[in-house]
């Protein structure tokens, strides 16, 4: 740690430790600032209630400098897609106001609805930096309203594919660009609302750093810059190399593919761990493609690999693309993470939070003491979408996440939002205003959490009732997780229990959910879903009398009685 | 005599203003027993207690009590089905990165958690009436077996229809009178029920320990003759009499911050400015706040320790910068500054009470810009060699000075801190160019310039005795109650009509509660309507005043949103989408009378003589001058320090303080 004192020292006389402090500082706001506006005058709701939106300032070679992401999924996101659009527009050639869009996964986008926007930053004397905003946005096309249909078969029916292309020259639009964008989504004017609050976001960080680069000049920036990323390099290969040498591995399984209901799908992970304070994750193992949208392309093994890295090392480290260095992943090529076009990608999520959770545990192997027991790692998504007596439509969904894993010394939490994503479910009260939806019961699912030493997080209960204000029936699709593979448990604590999710008929039927469903509901149709609990860490024998008296009285163990 | 008392962390100030002036008092504070250090400040100010017409009280009491869990059993009550309410949450973290991420641990137990069969829906109809035979029969004894002093009741909907919550009330207050019952209906009527739940269960929490403190502190008051009216500050940025706040103990959280900004609103006012930044550095932490047109900026988003709390109060932003903040060396071998704090207990180095880690305010003693004999006007020796052993390894660390380390540490925390003011102002829609920064606390006046500069603001306001402006603050605020109200509906033809009648609804109850609470004279009421075009998720807060209500029509309701949308999102002006209420507010305002004035005092003034300072990478000469000796229409150019008792104002180069007609010292930059 002494050398990369020496080397900040050493690399320019004039910089002192403090003037570099204050232009991370700076750097970082700039990135905050753009991502509040972003997520601020945003109309889609996905990035109102999962806060689906990011927004960075870029190197002109397409390195990260400062990043402002609510959710971890982002991280790293936009890499690809500045790399595409810097390599099919140069940047010597970016005039003030030039404005470039792009969204097809396969020229370095994520999914289709995930839209990025770079705009150059310029001194006085040329370009410094790029600003680049992602948003996933309500609806760019396809066969399905909001564009993630979980029964797309190819890429084709997800929606617009846009390459890198370019939207506005010297801050002039192109028409015939908007009108084909305009034409090909179903919300026009919200869609490109939503690219102009992209825009706006991209011109904060154009106004803000002119000002730092007017006052420190465009020379002293750029050697600041590479100083940022040199030091954050720095801390995480010293960060890694305090982790032993060695590789480990770990396997999981998503349910399906929401095509082939009854096929699991493997996601293998060996993390390498060399020493030299370089990190790699091996994905070698993992299914090949699928049929469904579960596909996920590279950005989103970075995204997972970021993140692993960040929470294993010390997420303190400043935040740019100096810490992405020492991380290098292998995908195998027409797998379920390096997919071929035109294979469907739009409900990659899922598969994100699998590799993250086999990247954590893999990372076990090395840091048994820091990581926890497999966490639930699901995020049920859920859509209901009707019309009420009267003539009024509605749509509302809902997101709801499991337990997390126990810990060296800590019990998991039950109910929580982990890895790579951090969604707010919806109240109860807000449903019932929403929707003709009652929320008849939402409690912790007792006895869910794994046992062990220290007990993994429970999941949780909610019960819908679908009410007699609606026309005929409502459409409603149901996108779960770790209905057949439950969070196996760590240093031998107990798996947790897997999801559940049924529909009760008002006739008195039964239905279960098959991890995967669209289907219809009608008035007096009960909805019952029971999110999965996590992975025990240690010998169940092991957990201490209070703290099993401690469950007993928090009602935490056996079966809701309630 | 109106006398205001705040009690901080590591002291208690008192701020008298009678007749015969202004008088200030600093004594340490009692953090077992926070009455006891206002009590005693009362006593080292020399004031008679018979002679206080008007006390005003801030405290922490409320904070700590959260922070530290130290209120009393508390039980949660609910509907059937819901009793995991408060361990559910929203399920989002706070850090994500943390694998060992724990929820804001709840104030309540699972285990202290009930629930009662009833149901009222959205729409405020009853579907399961409210069974009180089994609630007397099942609940009241479950209550009285858990030895719980306090209970909050949060029933599903209620904030349409709060007759469930009243009648569970009135059984409990029947057959449990010693419990403290807290319902959520009374306390703030907005959708979602954790965030309902949670400000309710905080309340109850923090009810019998604030109605504890304040009984304990008017029977003293009472004792030693004091005759007068008793208040209490809320973070609201208001008063509430005493009494009042007994049953209101939700509002007491952020009582000090909110009375430190009020104290600076009414100071800067008698200089014309308006729209302002508060700036408020202390020993642990440093309090901004936007202002503008003279009001404060409210928040309904705030929480405590990770919990929601939904009342409305100052929107301050809170970052770990203050005088006591710690020097440190990063892994990355970055220099840092905080958050944490060397506290009061041992605090900075040069306070020779074993610190030993160097400070903010160690660096201020190296670089000369505080005196060791002026600190707290010379009643508290500072030992600077103490602060030169703490700060020297980290001088030898980067091979520099110790000045220059010392230097680099102040630039630090100055960059800390304007990233503070980015977050409420450039982030919110609020150019800081367009305001006046006004700085108070301890170590405020010694930071402001630099802070400014950074920001591009042209104009520091320095009000007199700028070291115990919350003090101030609470005897120069109004009285202010809100009342709040969830009716989600379409903003169509009849929204001016929707608007009167809940505007009648609200201010009906409003005067009764003020009337309650002895509040009479002319009350002033601001309404709020939280608005959003159909479906979207965030609420644009419309405001009305209460003379153009009668004559209001539908269009310009809708206007107003619009407008308001526009401002905040940049869009939406000309938009012809259907808009909704959401819900609304009222605020019932009893403006005070006179405003108390507030002026220098002269104690520990010094002869005006000559100092060196470092500042901003250098050595420079400079002036020493008490502010108590100047005159009015008087300006000093930087580089200079300007001392009074209870704080140091720096004047750096380029800089150049007067004094104006008002008695505050105005900071402009010269060219």
């Amino acid at each position: 740690m002494m050398a990369i004192h020496a080397k900040t020292q050493s690399s320019q006389s004039t910089f002192d430790p403090v003037t570099l402090e204050v232009l991370r500082h700076r750097l970082d706001c700039i990135a905050e600032e753009m991502e509040t506006a972003l997520l601020k005058s945003s109309c889609s709701p996905i990035v109102k209630e999962g806060l689906d939106a990011s927004a960075s300032i870029f190197t002109l070679d397409g390195t990260t400098l400062a990043q402002a992401c609510a959710i971890p999924i982002h991280l790293g996101t936009l890499i690809p897609a500045v790399a595409e659009i810097i390599r099919v527009f140069p940047v010597a050639t970016m005039k003030p106001g030039d404005t470039y869009i792009l969204n097809d996964p396969y020229c370095g986008g994520t999914h289709l609805p995930d839209v990025a926007v770079v705009m150059p930053v310029l001194s006085r004397a040329g370009p410094v930096a790029l600003a680049a905003t992602m948003t996933h946005h309500q609806d760019v096309g396809g066969k399905s309203a909001g564009s993630v249909p979980t029964d797309s078969t190819e890429i084709f029916q997800e929606g617009i594919r846009l390459p890198a292309v370019q939207w506005a020259r010297e801050g002039v639009f192109d028409e015939t660009l908007t009108r084909i964008l305009r034409q090909n989504v179903r919300i026009p004017d919200i869609f490109i609302g939503d690219l102009n609050a992209q825009v706006a976001a991209c011109k904060i960080a154009g106004v803000r750093l002119r000002e730092t680069a007017d006052r420190l000049g465009d020379e002293t920036l750029l050697t600041a810059f590479r100083l940022l990323l040199d030091r954050s390099e720095a801390m995480t290969r010293a960060a890694l190399k305090l982790l032993p040498q060695g590789t480990w591995r770990h396997v999981d399984y998503l349910d399906n593919d929401g095509i082939d209901l009854d096929r699991r799908i493997r996601v293998e992970v060996a993390v390498t761990l060399p020493g030299d304070g370089t990190i790699s994750f091996d994905l070698t193992g993992t299914s090949g493609q699928v049929k469904g949208p579960v596909n996920c392309v590279p950005s989103g093994s970075l995204a997972a690999a970021c993140f692993a890295v960040r929470a294993i090392t010390d997420p303190m480290i400043p935040n740019n693309g100096g810490c992405f260095r020492p991380i290098s992943l292998r995908l195998p090529p027409a797998s379920l993470v390096d997919p071929q076009a035109p294979a469907p990608v739009n409900a990659r999520t899922a598969t994100i939070k699998r590799i993250t959770g086999c990247m954590l545990a893999a990372l076990a192997g090395a840091a048994p003491d820091r990581v926890p027991a497999p966490s639930a790692g699901q995020l049920l998504v859920m859509a209901f979408g009707g019309r009420r007596k009267g003539g009024e439509n509605f749509v509302t969904g809902e997101l709801l996440a499991g337990g997390s894993g126990a810990g060296n010394g800590f019990d998991g939490v039950d109910a929580i939002e982990t890895d790579a994503t951090n969604c707010m479910n919806l109240p109860a009260e807000a449903m019932e205003l929403e929707a003709p939806i009652r929320v008849n019961r939402w409690t912790l699912r007792a006895g869910s959490g794994g046992d062990g030493t220290w007990r993994g997080g429970l999941g949780q209960v909610k019960e819908y009732e679908i009410l007699d204000d609606i026309e005929g029936s409502l459409s409603f699709s149901h996108r779960g997780e770790r209905h057949f593979v439950p969070a196996v448990g760590a240093k031998g604590g107990a798996a947790g229990t897997a999801a559940r999710s049924w529909i009760m008929r008002r006739d008195g039927s039964s239905e279960t959910i098959p991890s995967k469903i669209v289907t219809q509901l009608s008035p007096g149709d009960k909805l019952v879903i029971e999110t999965a609990g996590a992975g025990g860490y240690g010998p169940p024998s092991a957990r201490s009398d209070d703290a099993r008296r401690a469950d007993k009285a928090n009602g935490k163990l056996g079966p809701n009685i309630d | 005599m109106r006398v205001g008392v705040e009690v901080g962390g590591t002291f208690t100030d008192l701020v008298a203003i009678g007749p015969n002036g202004v008088s200030v008092t600093k004594v340490p504070s009692v953090p077992k027993s926070p009455d006891l250090g206002a009590i005693n400040a009362i006593i080292e100010s020399g004031i008679p207690f018979a002679a206080i017409d008007d006390l005003a009280h801030g405290s922490t009491v409320a904070t700590n009590a959260v922070l530290e869990r130290k209120g009393y059993p508390t039980a949660f009550v609910t509907t059937k089905g819901f009793r995991d309410i408060l361990i559910l949450e929203r399920h989002g973290r706070h850090n994500i990165y943390d694998l060992e991420y724990q929820k804001p641990a709840p104030i309540v137990a699972r285990a202290a958690s009930f629930e009662v069969a009833e149901r009222i829906l959205a729409d405020g109809s009853i579907l399961t009436p409210l069974d009180l035979d089994r609630a007397a029969h099942d609940l009241v004894p479950a209550l009285a077996a858990g030895g719980f002093q306090a209970v909050a009741i949060c029933l599903l909907n209620s904030y349409v229809n709060a007759e469930h919550e009243r009648a569970l009330r009135d059984l409990l207050a029947a057959k449990l009178p010693q419990l403290h019952v807290t319902i959520s209906s009374e306390i703030t009527r907005e959708f979602r029920e954790f965030e309902r739940a949670s400000t309710t269960t905080l309340s109850a929490y923090v009810q019998p320990v604030i109605d504890g403190y304040i009984a304990r502190f008017s029977d003293r008051l009472s004792r030693e003759g004091f005759k007068g009216r008793f208040s209490v500050m809320q973070s609201n940025g208001g008063r509430l009499p005493a009494s009042g706040m007994r049953a209101n103990a939700i509002n007491a959280l952020l009582s000090g911050p909110a009375a430190g900004v009020m104290g600076a609103v009414r100071q800067a006012a008698r200089s014309g400015f308006t729209n302002l930044i508060t700036l408020d550095i202390g020993g642990t932490s440093t309090d901004v706040c936007v202002v503008v047109d003279g009001k404060p900026q409210l928040t309904t988003s705030f929480a405590i320790d990770g919990l929601p709390v939904r009342v409305p109060l100052l929107d301050i932003s809170t970052v770990g910068a203050g005088g006591g903040s710690i020097i440190w060396v990063d892994d990355g071998g970055m220099l840092r500054v905080g958050p944490h704090s060397a506290g009061a207990d041992p605090g900075p180095a040069c306070y020779g009470r074993g610190g030993t880690l160097p400070t903010l305010t160690d660096a201020h003693v190296i670089r000369q810009t505080v005196r060791p004999d002026a600190f707290l006007g010379g009643r508290m020796q500072l030992d600077t060699k103490a602060a030169a052993a703490a700060l020297q390894p980290i001088a030898d660390r980067f091979g520099l000075s110790i000045e220059a380390a010392a230097d680099s540490a102040v630039r630090l925390a100055n960059a800390n801190i304007v990233r503070s003011i980015q977050l409420i102002s450039t982030e919110r829609g609020y150019d800081p160019r367009d305001y006046a920064l006004v700085a108070f606390g301890g170590a405020g006046p010694l930071h402001a310039a630099p802070i400014a500069e950074e920001l591009a603001i042209k104009t520091i306001v320095i009000p007199p005795s700028a070291g115990v402006i919350s003090a101030y603050g609470l005897i120069a605020s109004d009285f202010v109650m809100f009342e709040s109200l969830t009716r989600r509906e379409r903003a169509g033809p009849e929204a001016a009509d929707l608007v009167r009648s809940v505007f009648a609804e609200m201010k009906e109850r409003a005067t009764g509660r003020a009337k309650a609470l002895g509040l009479s004279g002319a009350l002033r009421l601001e309404f709020t309507a939280d608005m959003r075009f159909v479906g979207q998720a965030f609420e644009v807060p419309v405001t009305f005043s209460d003379t153009e209500i009668d004559g209001l029509s539908a269009q310009t309701v809708r206007q107003r949103f619009l407008d308001a949308h526009d401002r905040i999102y940049f869009f939406g002006k000309d938009s012809d989408k259907p808009i909704e209420f959401v819900s609304f507010r009222l605020g019932i305002i009893l403006p005070l009378g006179e405003l108390p004035l507030l002026t220098e005092s002269a104690t520990g003034a010094v002869a005006e003589g000559r100092i060196r300072i470092f500042d901003n990478r250098e050595w420079h000469d400079g002036v020493l001058k008490s502010r108590s000796a100047m005159r009015r229409g008087a300006s000093v150019p930087g580089p200079a320090l300007l001392e009074d008792p209870t704080s140091t104002l720096l004047v750096p180069a380029g800089w150049t303080a007067s004094r104006d007609p008002a008695d505050n010292t105005i900071l402009t930059r010269k060219g």
